[in-house]
Protein backbone atom coordinates (compact mmCIF):
# COMPACT_ATOMS: atom_id res chain seq x y z
CA UNK A 1 0.00 0.00 0.00
CA UNK A 2 2.49 2.39 1.15
CA UNK A 3 4.85 1.24 -1.91
CA UNK A 4 1.89 2.49 -3.83
CA UNK A 5 1.15 5.78 -2.63
CA UNK A 6 4.93 6.30 -3.15
CA UNK A 7 4.99 5.23 -6.49
CA UNK A 8 2.08 7.51 -7.16
CA UNK A 9 3.60 10.77 -5.98
CA UNK A 10 7.04 9.63 -7.69
CA UNK A 11 5.18 9.35 -11.27
CA UNK A 12 3.06 12.66 -10.75
CA UNK A 13 6.38 14.41 -10.05
CA UNK A 14 7.80 12.84 -13.12
CA UNK A 15 4.90 14.13 -15.34
CA UNK A 16 4.96 17.95 -13.59
CA UNK A 17 8.75 17.91 -14.32
CA UNK A 18 8.06 16.38 -18.04
CA UNK A 19 5.73 18.90 -19.00
CA UNK A 20 8.05 21.95 -17.38
CA UNK A 21 10.08 20.40 -20.23
CA UNK A 22 7.74 20.35 -22.72
CA UNK A 23 7.69 23.81 -22.82
CA UNK A 24 11.08 24.84 -21.96
CA UNK A 25 12.72 22.84 -24.45
CA UNK A 26 10.58 24.69 -26.85
CA UNK A 27 10.02 28.17 -28.96
CA UNK A 28 7.14 29.42 -31.17
CA UNK A 29 8.58 32.11 -33.19
CA UNK A 30 6.71 33.95 -36.02
CA UNK A 31 8.44 35.42 -38.87
CA UNK A 32 8.03 36.55 -42.50
CA UNK A 33 9.13 34.19 -44.96
CA UNK A 34 12.60 35.62 -46.41
CA UNK A 35 14.96 35.97 -45.08
CA UNK A 36 13.76 35.65 -41.40
CA UNK A 37 12.13 32.36 -41.92
CA UNK A 38 14.89 31.35 -43.77
CA UNK A 39 17.28 31.85 -41.21
CA UNK A 40 15.28 30.55 -38.67
CA UNK A 41 14.95 27.10 -40.39
CA UNK A 42 18.73 27.43 -40.79
CA UNK A 43 19.61 27.91 -36.86
CA UNK A 44 16.81 24.79 -35.92
CA UNK A 45 19.24 22.31 -36.05
CA UNK A 46 21.76 24.05 -34.06
CA UNK A 47 19.09 24.50 -31.57
CA UNK A 48 17.62 21.21 -31.74
CA UNK A 49 21.62 20.18 -30.54
CA UNK A 50 20.95 22.25 -27.28
CA UNK A 51 17.69 20.73 -26.78
CA UNK A 52 15.71 23.51 -27.83
CA UNK A 53 12.96 22.74 -30.81
CA UNK A 54 11.97 25.75 -32.78
CA UNK A 55 8.69 26.37 -34.08
CA UNK A 56 8.47 28.36 -37.09
CA UNK A 57 5.06 29.78 -38.35
CA UNK A 58 5.29 32.29 -41.07
CA UNK A 59 3.09 35.84 -41.58
CA UNK A 60 2.56 37.61 -44.82
CA UNK A 61 1.35 40.73 -42.64
CA UNK A 62 3.35 43.02 -40.27
CA UNK A 63 0.33 43.13 -37.68
CA UNK A 64 -0.32 39.57 -36.97
CA UNK A 65 3.38 38.87 -35.98
CA UNK A 66 3.26 41.10 -32.54
CA UNK A 67 -0.39 40.63 -31.76
CA UNK A 68 0.49 37.12 -31.98
CA UNK A 69 3.41 37.39 -29.52
CA UNK A 70 1.44 39.62 -27.19
CA UNK A 71 -1.36 37.15 -26.52
CA UNK A 72 1.20 34.38 -25.65
CA UNK A 73 0.95 32.28 -28.89
CA UNK A 74 4.27 33.02 -30.10
CA UNK A 75 7.61 33.36 -27.91
CA UNK A 76 9.23 35.45 -30.06
CA UNK A 77 9.14 37.26 -33.50
CA UNK A 78 11.60 38.42 -36.18
CA UNK A 79 10.38 40.57 -39.23
CA UNK A 80 10.70 44.20 -37.85
CA UNK A 81 12.72 46.93 -36.82
CA UNK A 82 12.70 49.29 -33.63
CA UNK A 83 11.49 51.97 -35.26
CA UNK A 84 8.40 49.88 -36.49
CA UNK A 85 7.94 48.23 -33.01
CA UNK A 86 8.01 51.32 -31.30
CA UNK A 87 5.31 52.93 -33.75
CA UNK A 88 3.48 49.94 -33.32
CA UNK A 89 3.36 49.59 -29.75
CA UNK A 90 2.29 53.80 -29.59
CA UNK A 91 -1.11 52.13 -30.89
CA UNK A 92 -1.18 48.68 -29.17
CA UNK A 93 1.32 48.31 -26.38
CA UNK A 94 1.95 44.96 -25.72
CA UNK A 95 5.37 44.97 -23.68
CA UNK A 96 7.28 43.71 -26.66
CA UNK A 97 11.05 44.01 -26.02
CA UNK A 98 13.81 43.51 -28.27
CA UNK A 99 16.49 40.94 -27.56
CA UNK A 100 19.01 41.12 -30.33
CA UNK A 101 19.78 42.77 -33.74
CA UNK A 102 20.06 40.22 -36.09
CA UNK A 103 19.93 41.62 -39.94
CA UNK A 104 19.58 44.23 -42.21
CA UNK A 105 18.04 44.68 -45.35
CA UNK A 106 19.72 47.88 -46.13
CA UNK A 107 18.33 50.51 -47.92
CA UNK A 108 20.22 52.00 -50.78
CA UNK A 109 21.06 55.23 -53.09
CA UNK A 110 21.48 54.04 -56.76
CA UNK A 111 22.05 55.85 -59.57
CA UNK A 112 22.11 55.19 -63.72
CA UNK A 113 24.14 58.16 -63.87
CA UNK A 114 26.57 58.72 -61.63
CA UNK A 115 29.05 56.03 -60.04
CA UNK A 116 29.65 57.74 -56.70
CA UNK A 117 28.00 60.46 -54.30
CA UNK A 118 30.50 62.74 -54.67
CA UNK A 119 29.95 62.80 -57.84
CA UNK A 120 26.62 63.94 -57.96
CA UNK A 121 25.93 67.55 -59.43
CA UNK A 122 24.36 70.64 -57.62
CA UNK A 123 20.99 71.00 -58.18
CA UNK A 124 20.76 67.19 -58.94
CA UNK A 125 17.07 65.41 -58.33
CA UNK A 126 16.83 62.62 -56.06
CA UNK A 127 13.41 60.66 -55.93
CA UNK A 128 12.78 59.31 -52.07
CA UNK A 129 9.74 57.37 -51.08
CA UNK A 130 6.68 58.63 -50.39
CA UNK A 131 5.50 57.06 -47.35
CA UNK A 132 6.52 58.80 -44.11
CA UNK A 133 8.33 55.48 -42.86
CA UNK A 134 10.44 55.02 -45.68
CA UNK A 135 10.92 58.66 -46.15
CA UNK A 136 12.36 59.42 -42.66
CA UNK A 137 14.95 56.72 -43.52
CA UNK A 138 15.49 58.08 -47.14
CA UNK A 139 16.90 61.22 -45.57
CA UNK A 140 18.10 59.96 -42.49
CA UNK A 141 20.36 57.57 -45.05
CA UNK A 142 21.44 60.64 -46.96
CA UNK A 143 22.43 62.85 -43.90
CA UNK A 144 25.20 59.92 -43.30
CA UNK A 145 26.40 60.43 -46.64
CA UNK A 146 26.62 64.21 -45.97
CA UNK A 147 24.14 65.60 -48.14
CA UNK A 148 21.75 67.09 -46.01
CA UNK A 149 21.61 67.79 -42.10
CA UNK A 150 17.77 67.11 -40.75
CA UNK A 151 16.48 69.42 -37.49
CA UNK A 152 18.01 67.32 -34.66
CA UNK A 153 15.95 64.86 -32.87
CA UNK A 154 14.03 64.64 -36.18
CA UNK A 155 14.52 61.10 -36.04
CA UNK A 156 12.48 58.43 -37.70
CA UNK A 157 9.85 60.89 -38.15
CA UNK A 158 12.24 63.25 -40.16
CA UNK A 159 10.21 64.75 -43.72
CA UNK A 160 11.59 67.02 -46.53
CA UNK A 161 11.02 70.13 -44.33
CA UNK A 162 13.20 68.93 -41.67
CA UNK A 163 16.21 69.41 -43.58
CA UNK A 164 17.82 72.38 -42.63
CA UNK A 165 21.54 71.88 -44.49
CA UNK A 166 21.46 70.33 -48.27
CA UNK A 167 24.83 70.79 -49.02
CA UNK A 168 24.09 70.28 -53.03
CA UNK A 169 20.86 71.76 -52.92
CA UNK A 170 19.16 68.42 -54.50
CA UNK A 171 16.24 68.22 -55.24
CA UNK A 172 13.52 65.50 -53.84
CA UNK A 173 10.82 63.53 -56.06
CA UNK A 174 8.69 61.48 -53.99
CA UNK A 175 7.33 58.43 -55.27
CA UNK A 176 5.53 55.17 -54.21
CA UNK A 177 8.93 53.36 -52.92
CA UNK A 178 7.71 50.13 -55.53
CA UNK A 179 7.80 52.74 -58.26
CA UNK A 180 11.49 53.79 -57.19
CA UNK A 181 13.35 51.51 -59.80
CA UNK A 182 11.83 52.46 -62.79
CA UNK A 183 12.45 56.31 -61.61
CA UNK A 184 16.44 55.42 -62.08
CA UNK A 185 15.81 56.44 -65.76
CA UNK A 186 14.40 59.98 -65.25
CA UNK A 187 16.39 60.85 -62.11
CA UNK A 188 20.13 61.37 -60.72
CA UNK A 189 19.86 58.81 -58.10
CA UNK A 190 16.83 57.11 -56.23
CA UNK A 191 17.26 55.28 -52.54
CA UNK A 192 15.04 51.99 -53.32
CA UNK A 193 14.46 49.30 -50.70
CA UNK A 194 16.08 46.23 -50.92
CA UNK A 195 13.09 44.01 -52.16
CA UNK A 196 12.53 45.97 -54.68
CA UNK A 197 15.89 47.13 -55.83
CA UNK A 198 16.14 42.50 -55.83
CA UNK A 199 13.09 42.71 -57.88
CA UNK A 200 14.90 44.49 -60.73
CA UNK A 201 17.89 42.63 -60.41
CA UNK A 202 19.86 45.52 -58.66
CA UNK A 203 22.41 44.32 -55.37
CA UNK A 204 22.53 46.68 -53.11
CA UNK A 205 26.12 45.68 -52.37
CA UNK A 206 27.16 45.85 -56.16
CA UNK A 207 25.15 48.86 -57.53
CA UNK A 208 24.35 50.85 -54.66
CA UNK A 209 26.61 53.99 -54.53
CA UNK A 210 25.82 54.73 -50.75
CA UNK A 211 23.90 52.38 -48.61
CA UNK A 212 23.00 51.37 -45.24
CA UNK A 213 25.12 49.93 -42.83
CA UNK A 214 25.16 47.60 -39.49
CA UNK A 215 24.83 49.87 -36.96
CA UNK A 216 21.49 51.75 -38.75
CA UNK A 217 18.01 51.60 -36.60
CA UNK A 218 16.35 50.17 -38.81
CA UNK A 219 18.34 46.33 -38.24
CA UNK A 220 15.57 43.94 -37.95
CA UNK A 221 15.42 42.42 -34.38
CA UNK A 222 14.43 39.16 -32.43
CA UNK A 223 11.67 40.62 -30.35
CA UNK A 224 9.82 38.99 -27.28
CA UNK A 225 7.61 39.88 -24.45
CA UNK A 226 8.90 41.29 -21.33
CA UNK A 227 8.01 38.27 -19.11
CA UNK A 228 9.71 36.22 -21.35
CA UNK A 229 12.97 38.06 -21.86
CA UNK A 230 15.53 35.83 -19.45
CA UNK A 231 13.98 32.82 -21.23
CA UNK A 232 16.97 30.67 -21.33
CA UNK A 233 15.66 28.77 -24.23
CA UNK A 234 15.73 32.57 -26.18
CA UNK A 235 19.15 33.16 -24.70
CA UNK A 236 20.08 30.07 -26.96
CA UNK A 237 18.16 31.16 -30.13
CA UNK A 238 19.68 34.60 -29.88
CA UNK A 239 23.12 33.36 -29.44
CA UNK A 240 22.03 31.06 -32.94
CA UNK A 241 20.73 34.30 -34.87
CA UNK A 242 24.06 35.81 -34.08
CA UNK A 243 26.41 32.92 -34.36
CA UNK A 244 29.01 33.12 -36.48
CA UNK A 245 27.61 30.07 -38.95
CA UNK A 246 24.13 32.33 -38.92
CA UNK A 247 26.68 35.14 -40.28
CA UNK A 248 28.62 33.06 -42.41
CA UNK A 249 25.15 31.47 -43.98
CA UNK A 250 23.76 35.06 -44.63
CA UNK A 251 26.54 36.34 -46.78
CA UNK A 252 26.51 33.22 -48.71
CA UNK A 253 22.65 32.32 -48.93
CA UNK A 254 22.05 36.19 -50.18
CA UNK A 255 25.09 37.34 -51.86
CA UNK A 256 25.34 40.41 -49.57
CA UNK A 257 21.66 42.11 -50.40
CA UNK A 258 21.25 41.27 -46.74
CA UNK A 259 23.90 42.63 -43.73
CA UNK A 260 24.53 40.80 -41.06
CA UNK A 261 24.00 43.21 -38.23
CA UNK A 262 26.21 41.60 -35.17
CA UNK B 1 76.18 46.00 -35.24
CA UNK B 2 72.80 45.08 -33.21
CA UNK B 3 71.66 48.46 -32.45
CA UNK B 4 72.74 49.37 -36.04
CA UNK B 5 70.12 46.95 -37.45
CA UNK B 6 67.86 47.75 -34.69
CA UNK B 7 67.73 51.61 -35.48
CA UNK B 8 67.40 50.54 -39.47
CA UNK B 9 64.41 48.92 -38.34
CA UNK B 10 63.10 51.52 -36.63
CA UNK B 11 63.54 54.14 -38.68
CA UNK B 12 62.00 52.26 -41.46
CA UNK B 13 58.87 51.20 -39.45
CA UNK B 14 58.35 55.17 -39.06
CA UNK B 15 59.46 56.23 -42.71
CA UNK B 16 56.88 53.22 -43.96
CA UNK B 17 54.27 54.88 -41.95
CA UNK B 18 54.89 58.85 -42.62
CA UNK B 19 54.06 60.01 -46.09
CA UNK B 20 50.60 58.10 -45.72
CA UNK B 21 47.58 59.69 -44.06
CA UNK B 22 44.21 57.39 -43.66
CA UNK B 23 41.30 59.27 -43.27
CA UNK B 24 37.72 58.53 -42.73
CA UNK B 25 35.31 60.37 -43.72
CA UNK B 26 31.45 61.35 -44.80
CA UNK B 27 31.15 61.32 -48.76
CA UNK B 28 29.78 64.81 -48.83
CA UNK B 29 31.80 67.31 -48.66
CA UNK B 30 34.05 65.97 -45.97
CA UNK B 31 35.67 63.47 -49.34
CA UNK B 32 34.88 66.11 -51.65
CA UNK B 33 37.21 68.37 -49.71
CA UNK B 34 40.13 65.70 -49.18
CA UNK B 35 39.58 65.00 -52.91
CA UNK B 36 40.42 68.52 -53.80
CA UNK B 37 43.42 68.55 -51.51
CA UNK B 38 45.03 65.23 -52.51
CA UNK B 39 47.25 66.75 -55.15
CA UNK B 40 49.07 68.85 -53.67
CA UNK B 41 49.65 66.61 -50.51
CA UNK B 42 51.04 64.58 -53.22
CA UNK B 43 53.48 67.15 -54.23
CA UNK B 44 54.67 67.61 -50.52
CA UNK B 45 55.15 63.64 -50.31
CA UNK B 46 51.81 62.58 -48.85
CA UNK B 47 49.52 60.25 -49.41
CA UNK B 48 45.71 60.34 -48.47
CA UNK B 49 44.01 57.76 -48.74
CA UNK B 50 40.51 58.62 -48.01
CA UNK B 51 38.20 56.25 -46.84
CA UNK B 52 33.78 56.97 -46.83
CA UNK B 53 31.73 55.54 -44.50
CA UNK B 54 28.16 55.12 -43.93
CA UNK B 55 27.69 56.21 -40.23
CA UNK B 56 28.53 57.79 -37.53
CA UNK B 57 30.07 55.38 -35.36
CA UNK B 58 32.39 53.26 -37.06
CA UNK B 59 34.72 56.47 -38.30
CA UNK B 60 35.47 56.94 -34.68
CA UNK B 61 36.05 53.61 -33.77
CA UNK B 62 38.47 52.90 -36.66
CA UNK B 63 39.73 55.91 -35.36
CA UNK B 64 40.17 54.44 -32.05
CA UNK B 65 41.76 50.85 -32.86
CA UNK B 66 44.17 52.24 -35.53
CA UNK B 67 43.24 51.42 -38.45
CA UNK B 68 42.61 55.11 -39.65
CA UNK B 69 44.40 57.86 -38.95
CA UNK B 70 42.43 61.21 -39.01
CA UNK B 71 38.57 61.20 -39.65
CA UNK B 72 36.57 63.89 -40.98
CA UNK B 73 32.48 63.78 -40.42
CA UNK B 74 31.76 65.31 -37.29
CA UNK B 75 31.59 68.17 -34.85
CA UNK B 76 32.33 68.58 -31.30
CA UNK B 77 29.06 68.34 -29.44
CA UNK B 78 29.19 65.10 -31.68
CA UNK B 79 32.31 64.03 -30.17
CA UNK B 80 31.97 64.97 -26.81
CA UNK B 81 28.24 63.55 -26.76
CA UNK B 82 30.26 60.40 -28.47
CA UNK B 83 32.95 60.15 -25.87
CA UNK B 84 30.65 60.10 -23.03
CA UNK B 85 29.38 56.95 -23.58
CA UNK B 86 32.24 55.55 -24.83
CA UNK B 87 35.59 57.10 -24.04
CA UNK B 88 38.24 56.71 -26.64
CA UNK B 89 40.95 59.05 -25.98
CA UNK B 90 39.98 60.90 -29.57
CA UNK B 91 40.34 64.75 -29.49
CA UNK B 92 39.38 67.81 -31.70
CA UNK B 93 41.77 68.79 -34.59
CA UNK B 94 41.53 71.39 -37.13
CA UNK B 95 38.33 72.99 -37.76
CA UNK B 96 37.60 72.93 -41.89
CA UNK B 97 33.54 73.95 -42.37
CA UNK B 98 30.32 74.81 -41.42
CA UNK B 99 27.03 74.21 -43.00
CA UNK B 100 26.18 78.19 -41.43
CA UNK B 101 22.74 79.37 -40.19
CA UNK B 102 22.69 82.96 -40.86
CA UNK B 103 20.64 86.28 -39.74
CA UNK B 104 18.67 87.69 -42.58
CA UNK B 105 16.47 90.92 -42.66
CA UNK B 106 14.63 92.61 -45.34
CA UNK B 107 14.11 95.84 -43.02
CA UNK B 108 17.70 96.06 -42.20
CA UNK B 109 21.36 96.01 -43.95
CA UNK B 110 23.76 95.49 -41.44
CA UNK B 111 22.90 94.08 -37.75
CA UNK B 112 23.91 97.59 -36.63
CA UNK B 113 21.28 99.11 -37.50
CA UNK B 114 18.64 97.21 -35.65
CA UNK B 115 16.89 99.69 -33.27
CA UNK B 116 16.32 99.14 -29.72
CA UNK B 117 13.56 96.84 -29.11
CA UNK B 118 14.05 94.78 -32.39
CA UNK B 119 12.43 91.94 -33.00
CA UNK B 120 14.46 88.41 -33.96
CA UNK B 121 12.88 85.13 -34.99
CA UNK B 122 15.01 82.28 -33.74
CA UNK B 123 14.14 78.70 -34.63
CA UNK B 124 12.12 77.14 -31.51
CA UNK B 125 13.95 73.74 -30.88
CA UNK B 126 16.77 73.60 -28.62
CA UNK B 127 19.45 73.03 -30.62
CA UNK B 128 18.79 75.13 -33.91
CA UNK B 129 17.75 77.62 -31.10
CA UNK B 130 21.15 77.27 -29.21
CA UNK B 131 23.25 77.53 -32.42
CA UNK B 132 21.03 80.86 -32.89
CA UNK B 133 21.76 82.56 -30.04
CA UNK B 134 25.52 81.61 -29.91
CA UNK B 135 25.67 83.80 -33.36
CA UNK B 136 23.86 86.76 -32.15
CA UNK B 137 26.15 86.57 -29.09
CA UNK B 138 29.38 86.27 -31.44
CA UNK B 139 27.44 89.81 -32.89
CA UNK B 140 27.92 91.60 -29.92
CA UNK B 141 23.88 91.78 -29.95
CA UNK B 142 23.35 89.16 -26.81
CA UNK B 143 25.61 87.65 -23.72
CA UNK B 144 24.82 84.26 -22.69
CA UNK B 145 25.30 83.01 -19.40
CA UNK B 146 28.76 81.48 -18.94
CA UNK B 147 29.10 78.07 -19.71
CA UNK B 148 25.51 77.40 -21.20
CA UNK B 149 26.16 75.12 -23.91
CA UNK B 150 24.67 74.24 -27.34
CA UNK B 151 21.47 74.02 -26.24
CA UNK B 152 21.13 77.68 -25.52
CA UNK B 153 17.27 79.37 -24.74
CA UNK B 154 16.46 83.14 -24.87
CA UNK B 155 16.15 82.05 -20.90
CA UNK B 156 20.09 82.17 -20.97
CA UNK B 157 20.47 85.85 -22.09
CA UNK B 158 22.23 87.62 -19.56
CA UNK B 159 22.87 90.81 -21.23
CA UNK B 160 20.82 91.79 -24.19
CA UNK B 161 21.69 96.03 -24.72
CA UNK B 162 19.29 96.46 -27.81
CA UNK B 163 16.27 94.82 -25.82
CA UNK B 164 16.30 92.52 -28.59
CA UNK B 165 13.23 90.47 -28.19
CA UNK B 166 13.20 87.03 -29.86
CA UNK B 167 10.26 85.30 -31.23
CA UNK B 168 10.19 81.61 -31.89
CA UNK B 169 9.50 79.67 -34.54
CA UNK B 170 9.70 76.57 -36.47
CA UNK B 171 12.85 76.87 -38.30
CA UNK B 172 10.80 75.66 -42.06
CA UNK B 173 8.97 79.14 -41.22
CA UNK B 174 11.85 81.46 -40.73
CA UNK B 175 12.22 82.77 -44.15
CA UNK B 176 8.27 83.28 -44.49
CA UNK B 177 8.21 85.50 -41.15
CA UNK B 178 10.86 87.99 -42.91
CA UNK B 179 8.07 89.88 -43.28
CA UNK B 180 7.13 90.47 -39.94
CA UNK B 181 10.46 91.05 -37.82
CA UNK B 182 13.79 92.80 -38.19
CA UNK B 183 15.27 89.74 -38.30
CA UNK B 184 15.43 86.30 -38.63
CA UNK B 185 18.55 83.33 -37.88
CA UNK B 186 17.81 81.03 -40.57
CA UNK B 187 19.31 77.35 -41.71
CA UNK B 188 20.79 77.65 -44.93
CA UNK B 189 18.56 75.08 -46.53
CA UNK B 190 15.91 77.13 -45.44
CA UNK B 191 17.32 80.33 -46.86
CA UNK B 192 17.98 79.07 -50.10
CA UNK B 193 14.75 77.74 -50.55
CA UNK B 194 13.23 81.06 -50.39
CA UNK B 195 15.82 82.34 -52.93
CA UNK B 196 18.11 84.22 -50.36
CA UNK B 197 21.87 83.61 -51.08
CA UNK B 198 23.78 83.24 -47.82
CA UNK B 199 26.76 84.53 -49.12
CA UNK B 200 25.87 87.81 -50.68
CA UNK B 201 22.00 88.21 -48.42
CA UNK B 202 23.39 87.05 -44.78
CA UNK B 203 24.13 90.24 -42.65
CA UNK B 204 25.79 87.01 -40.35
CA UNK B 205 27.05 83.73 -40.97
CA UNK B 206 28.65 81.07 -38.74
CA UNK B 207 32.51 81.19 -39.10
CA UNK B 208 34.82 79.31 -37.29
CA UNK B 209 33.46 79.89 -34.01
CA UNK B 210 30.35 77.74 -34.90
CA UNK B 211 30.01 75.12 -32.53
CA UNK B 212 29.16 72.92 -35.21
CA UNK B 213 32.32 73.66 -37.09
CA UNK B 214 33.39 70.65 -38.62
CA UNK B 215 36.36 69.54 -37.76
CA UNK B 216 39.10 66.71 -38.09
CA UNK B 217 39.66 64.20 -35.03
CA UNK B 218 42.66 62.38 -33.81
CA UNK B 219 44.79 60.40 -30.97
CA UNK B 220 46.32 63.22 -29.39
CA UNK B 221 50.25 62.16 -30.65
CA UNK B 222 48.76 62.95 -34.25
CA UNK B 223 48.56 66.71 -32.85
CA UNK B 224 52.31 66.84 -33.69
CA UNK B 225 52.80 64.76 -36.47
CA UNK B 226 54.34 66.35 -39.97
CA UNK B 227 51.97 64.63 -42.26
CA UNK B 228 48.92 65.43 -39.62
CA UNK B 229 50.32 69.14 -39.87
CA UNK B 230 50.31 69.20 -43.86
CA UNK B 231 46.98 67.97 -44.28
CA UNK B 232 45.95 70.91 -42.05
CA UNK B 233 47.48 72.96 -43.94
CA UNK B 234 46.44 71.98 -47.06
CA UNK B 235 42.86 71.97 -45.55
CA UNK B 236 43.10 75.26 -44.25
CA UNK B 237 44.55 76.87 -47.18
CA UNK B 238 43.23 79.72 -49.90
CA UNK B 239 42.44 76.94 -52.20
CA UNK B 240 39.77 74.94 -50.23
CA UNK B 241 38.41 78.71 -49.43
CA UNK B 242 37.47 79.36 -52.40
CA UNK B 243 36.55 75.76 -53.27
CA UNK B 244 34.18 76.00 -50.70
CA UNK B 245 32.35 78.81 -51.81
CA UNK B 246 32.51 77.94 -55.15
CA UNK B 247 31.27 74.64 -55.25
CA UNK B 248 28.19 75.05 -52.49
CA UNK B 249 27.15 78.31 -53.40
CA UNK B 250 27.02 79.19 -49.06
CA UNK B 251 25.95 75.87 -48.37
CA UNK B 252 29.34 75.31 -46.93
CA UNK B 253 31.46 77.63 -45.82
CA UNK B 254 35.11 77.70 -44.94
CA UNK B 255 35.72 77.22 -40.88
CA UNK B 256 39.41 78.78 -40.70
Amino acid sequence: MSTTIRFRTLSSLLLLTLAGQASAGTLRVGATPVPAGELLDFVKPLLARQGVTLIVREFSDYVQPNVALGEGSLDANLFQHQPYLDAFQQNRPLNIVPVTKVYLPPLGLYSKRVTKVTELKRGATLAIPNDPSNGARALLLLERAGLIRLKPGAGVRANLTDIVSNVKQLRFRELEAAQLPRSLADVDAAIINTNYALEVGLNPTQDAIFREGPNSVYVNILATTRSQRNNPDLKKLAQALTSPEAKAWLLKKYGGSIIPAF
Amino acid sequence: MKTLVLLAALSLSTSALAGTLRVGASPVPHAEILDFIKPTLAKQGVTLIVREFSDYVQPNLALADGSIDVNFFQHLPYLTAFQKDRPLGLVAGAKVHVEPIGVYSRRVKSLRDLKSGATIAIPNDPSNSGRALKLLEQAGLIRLKAGVGVNATPLDITTNVKRLRFRELEAAQLPRALGDVDAAVINTNYALDAGLNPLKDALLLEDKRSPYANLLAVKPATLKNADYLKLVKALQSPEVRAFLLKRYGGAVVPAF
